[in-house]
């Protein structure tokens, strides 16, 4: 893999690696500092990937670990919340996903955003997410339904 | 709901992504190639430096200290003066996190950064294998010597096949003079089961007073109090700065800027150049946009050509006035310049302003 080909697919996936961060991480400043930290990574890395096709959910997975590096790092400090603060612009549907998204634990709220929200494929998720198939389909089959509660708790709250 | 409505739906949720993140991205994409790390030996020498690795023998050659990283990770290019500078042997207290322990071996504070290497190792080797801080369990464990980072065994199947624990040994936050600062890793090395970190803090004045907060955590368990430590250790600030500047106020018409403060700092470990800058107040629209993206210096040498600055974290800072302060860190200077020439560019539309030249005052002569 080029140099010139790795900085190209970095630049198209800009937009996925902070949607990631916002999965993630609560603070801007962190998420800025998970990106630098995977494409640090992901340099020094990249030239072990043969496969051009895995370069996103390689890419996804180096970003999964940043954000979670930072995370362990600030595991003493203030709670965690999930989203960048909501303009006015936000719709209300936005807001209802953003807020039963938050409420569900990472194990499941991850390999929903890829898939469902991220076009990942289940084999995409699964790399990214270094977990086997079958662990990406029961945890989604979970979080579906526990997504599915908590949207008809929030729907009904109106 | 369909699919497609529920993407849109976490798109707004998500929200465009800001210009600090793609800012960030694009700074980090442009200075990620860093080369390897030189060995001490093939650095250019003094002669009483080269005299003393010559006795010290097969030790020398075994060790990597803190220059040997910095050079490459920096991509600078260090005077010989900066060996002197080198401090090891340095007075540090520590409590112990209570599955690694950590230890400063070399430092130099040139009065601006101070720069470190801090080994770690297991507090029993027998049962514990050490993994830094941007790895991941299923990474090659000996991927930075053999560079093929997907083949070979991963940290987790070497620590079960030895019957060890995988344990994430870094420092997670640091404090300089009792203020908080970003800790900076500018390289990992692994060495007999030990790690050896190259890092860096910012500081400013006489002396540094470094307080690292540490965390050494068993991955398949609970991080509980025991996985934490302290290290504490003090740097004093080098002799060799030299310290010149611009004069200031400036205004800067096509980039709207008010140039408030351009610093150049040399030291035998590096160059620094420090830039202050607020929009002016008769700035356009356009120019007030640019300045929201953040405006980068590129310091340009004799011929017109960009100076290198390899140093990923170069930065870029909103002061709590709006305005903003740029450090960055370039190659050690033999002589402070008499003039320095600059031009701004936006890294978000790769537009590039005019360059000017300003004539650059001894501090001493100020």
């Amino acid at each position: 893999m080029t140099e010139q080909y790795l900085e190209q697919s970095i630049l198209a996936y800009t937009d996925l690696l902070y949607r990631i961060s916002t999965a993630l991480l609560r603070n801007p400043q962190d998420r800025e500092d998970a990106v630098q930290s995977a494409i640090e990574t992901a340099w020094r890395k990249a030239k072990g990937i043969r496969d051009e096709s895995k370069l996103k959910s390689w890419l996804t997975r180096v970003m999964i670990n940043a954000c979670y590096s930072i995370l362990r790092r600030k595991q003493w400090e203030t709670p965690v919340e999930n989203f960048p603060e909501s303009s006015s612009e936000t719709s209300l549907d936005a807001l209802l996903l953003r807020d039963a998204l938050d409420k569900l634990p990472d194990g499941q709220r991850l390999p929903l955003i890829l898939h469902y929200f991220e076009g990942f494929s289940i084999r995409e998720t699964a790399k990214a997410l270094g977990w086997p198939q079958g662990t990406v389909l029961s945890r989604m089959q979970r979080g579906r339904e526990k997504m599915k509660e908590l949207l008809l708790e929030e729907h009904d709250g109106r | 709901m369909e699919d497609n409505h529920m993407k849109q739906l976490w798109r707004e949720a998500c929200g465009e992504t800001p210009p600090g993140f793609i800012n960030r991205l694009h700074r980090s994409l442009g200075q990620a190639s860093t080369p390897q790390p030189q060995r001490r030996l093939r650095l250019i020498l003094s002669a009483s430096l080269a005299l003393v690795l010559l006795l010290n023998g097969v030790y020398a050659l075994e060790r990597l200290g803190v220059l040997d990283t910095l050079n490459a990770a920096l991509r600078t290019h260090l005077l010989p003066e900066a060996t002197d500078l080198l401090k090891s042997d340095i007075p540090q207290s520590a409590r112990q996190p209570a599955l690694a322990h950590f230890s400063v071996e070399e430092a130099v504070y040139d009065g601006r950064q101070a720069y470190f290497t801090l080994r770690v190792q297991p507090s029993d080797p027998a049962k514990t294998l050490l993994m830094d801080v941007q790895a991941d369990p299923s990474w090659a464990y000996d991927w930075q010597d053999s560079g093929k980072p997907y083949e070979g065994e991963s940290f987790a199947q070497k620590a079960q096949t030895s019957g060890q624990q995988l344990v994430q040994a870094e420092v997670w936050d640091a404090q300089v003079n009792a203020q908080a600062q970003q800790i900076r890793t500018h390289h990992t090395l692994y060495q007999n089961g030990d790690i050896l970190y190259t890092l860096a803090l910012p500081a400013q004045g006489e002396e540094a007073k470094v307080q690292l907060n540490l965390l050494a955590m068993n991955l398949q368990g609970q991080a509980d109090e025991s996985a934490r430590g302290t290290l504490d250790f003090t740097l004093q600030k080098s002799p060799h700065i030299q310290v010149a500047a611009a004069k200031t106020p400036l205004t800067l018409p096509e980039s709207g800027l008010t140039l408030t403060l351009c610093q150049v700092e040399t030291t035998p470990i590096a160059s620094y150049l420090i830039l202050k800058y607020a929009l002016a107040p008769n700035a356009s629209p356009l120019q007030a946009v640019n300045f929201e993206d953040g405006l980068w210096p590129e310091w340009l040498d004799g011929k017109g050509e960009r100076r290198e600055s390899g140093d990923p974290w170069n930065s870029l800072i909103k002061l709590n006035d709006g305005s903003r302060e740029v450090l960055m860190t370039y190659s050690a200077l033999q002589e402070m310049p008499q003039s320095i020439t600059l031009s701004f560019y936006n890294s978000m539309s790769q537009e590039n302003f005019a360059p000017f030249t300003l004539p650059l005052i001894p501090k001493e002569e100020q």
